[in-house]
């Protein structure tokens, strides 16, 4: 019954302990500034197009996630569905929130369609945390059944660079790879779409100053709703990719979204760039602290890796308000 | 700056203050069961009164007059049997903190198990049992807003079928003594077995997390050697602050002293609903840099599967032995499956799991059933939820059979009571005694088996290990 540990997949070379573990808050950095791209990308995405700050992210994202896990595991269909009905009902009620909530508030004050977010974010996550229940839920591997695809179960088999017999070395978790890949893919996509379509021009213009777009026959409103489209799908998949961690997915899963916050005010707000920019800053400042502050900052206390990242915020507000490549205003008088 | 900059600055530092608050409590995020209950009364019939309320007479079928006050009614229970009054029990759980997760499958069980009783014949056959919704409060996990919940339902029950926390219960044992108010715990807290401590008040089930831990500590000096392993002589300790984890240390810590084993380190673990690092990285480093042989784990479930997943990932091949609330069989579900798989964890545990074999085992799971609970919806809480009332029965019978339903009645039962049954779930035990000579110290290990609806199967059934047999119990362990 007490048996030995895991078997990992890939070894190779050898790192000295401090090595491994610089290199391992790298991975862990990269992993969470991937999850908090996505995130944070879709909040940048709304609010140019529609001057919205979203605060409906975390209950987007809770909600893609437990989507997934229902139809992988609770109805069978696999991962890969799972994930599909995700993206495409993560979108489909950031749609419906633009339409029905968002859109009759055009032209009120921000602070108005700000805090309406924030009750669409409680009251969905009441519902899903409903949905979710007592225990945690598993949001399953892709497999090579029905589709043909890899498989790739989450936690078994490692790879492990610089494995010295001992602890040592570094452990990728085929999760890391997942989140890096659909991260980049992500981006990638978007910024064809953005550079080469016409409806991703239509977003630029928007953005860019709406009533010179409708002068031009640009369709606002719909380029409204295909915001908040992205932006749920994108909060969609960086849920289920959340909940492929050990913790699995449960009702407090939706507390990684908060952390997009410091990432698009650390990035700026309009910038998907400064997005991109403002994950890698946090997923970093929250991976080597994890590591280190420990060790060296034993007196600041235990979980401060968790303040991190609203202590950069509050630092970057501070110096520069307008984030890494945001916009600054200029108003003439 | 222009003034909608300013005015969207504010904002986002306005919202993080919020968003930070708001991650510790998530007191939106309320929670509702699928066991929901058996008992699904509505309204409490008794009259909120100022105490002490006047007593009242009725003629029990049972036979012979029984005196009752608050929370007793000689009317029936809302869908209760109408020839029998009715007694009202609050509960006081937590729906919107750290352990919202549980409180359904406890409030779920413990409702389960007063509609079997009713069903059995309730309370000497006079008196059903009910726990309306209306009595039953959400305390946030806080102190604060327990004593206010608590004075909430105080004039409308005749006792707290699920006291939740160990420093809220405390909090409001003054208020429960003002009223003659007892409890049925969700705290397996060394303490309460003192009248010092308890004032008599609370009806604890189960040994406490101190002797859990002694006992668990023990088993691991011979079933690891017993394995192949090296005997341990280094043990690392993973522990959520407050009672919990401190009660549950000390017993680790008195255990590794007693077998000579050094505690290396000790590390704070913040619970993840309450902001903690979901990958407990700070954690698994602390455990990476300094190895033991075994880590205790006195954490919730969230914190177990990042821990034990991602040290194990990390090639850590230590054990880990977890106290009874770290293990849920959805972990099983998670990327940390493979870590548990491998037999790296086992759990300690003051009651046997689900699929355990007893009387009052075989009760709850049929019972449960016709609620909608069957093996591949159960978890370990119901187990908890349905056992912590067979005190409170042992009360309330006791009480009606000396004729005296008032709350100072049931206390006063509560304190004298003798040879409590748990149907086989746990062993018979009695209260009021000298608690060194009396306070059950028997405990068990499981081991990760996946055949198993809850995901664990006992390796180590009812025992008293050395450790705590030797103790002299005169004092809390922690606290």
């Amino acid at each position: 019954m007490i048996s030995g540990g895991l078997d990992f997949g890939v070894t190779m070379g050898a790192f000295s302990i401090e090595t491994s573990r610089f290199l391992q808050a790298v991975v862990e950095g990269i992993a969470l500034a991937g999850i908090y791209t996505l995130i944070a990308i879709g909040f940048v995405i709304i609010y140019k197009s529609t001057q919205v700050l979203s605060f409906a992210q975390p209950a987007l994202l809770i909600m893609g996630a437990y989507m997934a896990s229902y139809v992988s595991i609770t109805l069978g269909f696999g991962f890969w569905v799972g994930i599909a009905v995700a993206v495409v009902l993560s979108g489909a009620v950031g749609y419906l929130t633009e339409r029905a909530v968002l859109r009759p508030m055009v032209g009120k004050p921000v602070f108005a369609v700000a805090i309406l977010t924030i009750g669409l974010d409680i009251a969905i996550r009441v519902v899903v945390g409903d949905l979710i229940g007592v225990s945690s839920r598993a949001i399953g591997t892709p497999t090579s059944e029905g589709f043909g695809a890899p498989s790739l179960p989450w936690g078994s088999t490692p790879v492990r660079i610089g494995d010295a017999g001992g602890l040592g070395g570094v452990v990728i978790q085929p999760r890391v790879f997942a989140i890096v890949f659909t991260a980049v893919v992500a981006v990638g996509l978007l910024l064809i779409f953005f550079n080469r379509s016409r409806w991703g021009l239509a977003m630029r213009g928007s953005s860019f100053d709406q009533e010179v777009a409708l002068a031009q026959g640009v369709n606002v409103g719909r380029v409204a709703s295909l915001a908040w489209i992205i932006g749920g799908s994108l909060a969609g998949v960086a849920g289920v990719l959340a909940a492929t961690s050990f913790t699995g997915l449960s009702q407090s899963s939706f507390l990684i979204a908060l952390k997009a916050l410091p990432v698009v005010v650390v990035g700026g707000l309009d910038s998907i760039g400064g997005a991109i920019a403002g994950a890698l800053i946090i997923g970093f400042s929250e991976s080597f602290t994890s590591s280190y502050q420990s060790q060296y900052f034993p007196w600041l206390g235990d979980n401060f890796s968790q303040v991190v990242p609203y202590l950069v915020m509050v630092i970057v507000l501070i110096f520069r308000p307008y984030g890494i490549s945001g916009t600054k205003d200029v108003e003439r008088i | 700056m222009n003034r909608r900059s300013i005015r969207i600055g504010m904002l986002i530092t306005v919202m993080a203050l919020v968003a930070a608050a708001c991650s510790n409590t998530d007191s939106e995020d309320t929670t509702t069961t699928a066991a929901t209950a058996a008992t699904t009364t509505t309204a409490a019939a008794a009259t909120t009164t100022a105490a002490p309320a006047a007593t009242t007479t009725t003629a029990a079928d049972a036979g012979g007059e029984v005196a009752f006050d608050i929370g007793v009614t000689a009317e029936p229970c809302p869908e209760g049997d109408p020839d029998r009054g009715c007694i009202y029990l609050g509960i006081l759980t937590d729906q919107s903190g750290p352990f919202q997760a549980a409180s359904p499958a406890l409030v779920g069980a413990q409702r389960a198990f007063w509609a079997a009783a009713n069903a059995a014949g309730g309370i000497g056959g006079a008196f059903d049992v009910a726990l309306p919704d209306d009595l039953t409060k959400d305390t946030q996990y806080s102190p604060e807003v327990f004593v206010q919940k608590y004075n909430d339902i105080a004039g409308e029950i005749a006792a707290v079928a699920q006291s939740l926390g160990t420093s809220q219960s405390i909090a409001a044992l003054d208020d429960m003594a003002r009223d003659d108010t007892v409890a049925a715990p969700m705290t397996w807290w060394s303490g309460w077995a003192f009248d010092e401590n308890d004032l008599g008040l609370v009806i604890e089930f189960g040994t406490n997390y101190c002797f859990e831990a002694m006992n668990a500590f023990d088993w691991s000096m011979q079933a690891v050697p017993e394995a192949g392993r090296p005997t341990p002589t280094r043990v690392g300790i993973m522990a959520f602050p407050g009672d919990y984890g401190a009660d549950y240390s000390a017993g680790v810590k008195a255990a590794a002293e007693a077998n000579g084993v050094d505690v290396a380190w000790e590390a704070v673990i913040i619970p993840i609903s309450a902001g903690g690092d979901e990958t407990q990285a700070e954690a698994i480093q602390t455990l990476l840099a300094d190895p033991v042989d075994i880590v205790y784990l006195v954490t919730g479930p969230s914190e177990t599967g990042a821990i034990v997943g991602g040290a194990a990932a990390q090639g850590a091949t230590n054990l880990f032995i977890g106290a009874a609330p770290s293990w849920n069989v959805a972990l099983l579900g998670s990327a940390a499956a493979p870590a548990f798989e491998a037999g790296l964890f086992f759990q300690s545990a003051f009651v046997g799991p689900w699929a355990y074999d007893s009387p009052g085992h075989e009760a709850m799971r049929q019972t449960l059933a016709a609620v909608g609970i069957t093996d591949e919806t159960a978890n370990d809480f119901f187990v908890s939820g349905w056992v912590s009332q067979y005190g409170l029965k042992g009360a309330l019978d006791q009480a009606y059979a000396s004729g005296d339903l008032t709350k100072s009645g049931i206390a006063s039962a509560a304190r004298s009571l003798a040879n409590v049954s748990y149907d086989g779930m746990l062993a018979e035990r009695s209260f009021g005694g000298d608690p060194n000579s009396q306070f059950p110290r028997m405990s068990l290990v499981g081991a990760v088996d996946v055949t198993q609806p809850t995901g664990i199967s006992v390796v180590q059934d009812f025992f008293v290990g050395p450790t705590s047999e030797a103790l002299d119990f005169t004092a809390a362990c922690a606290g």
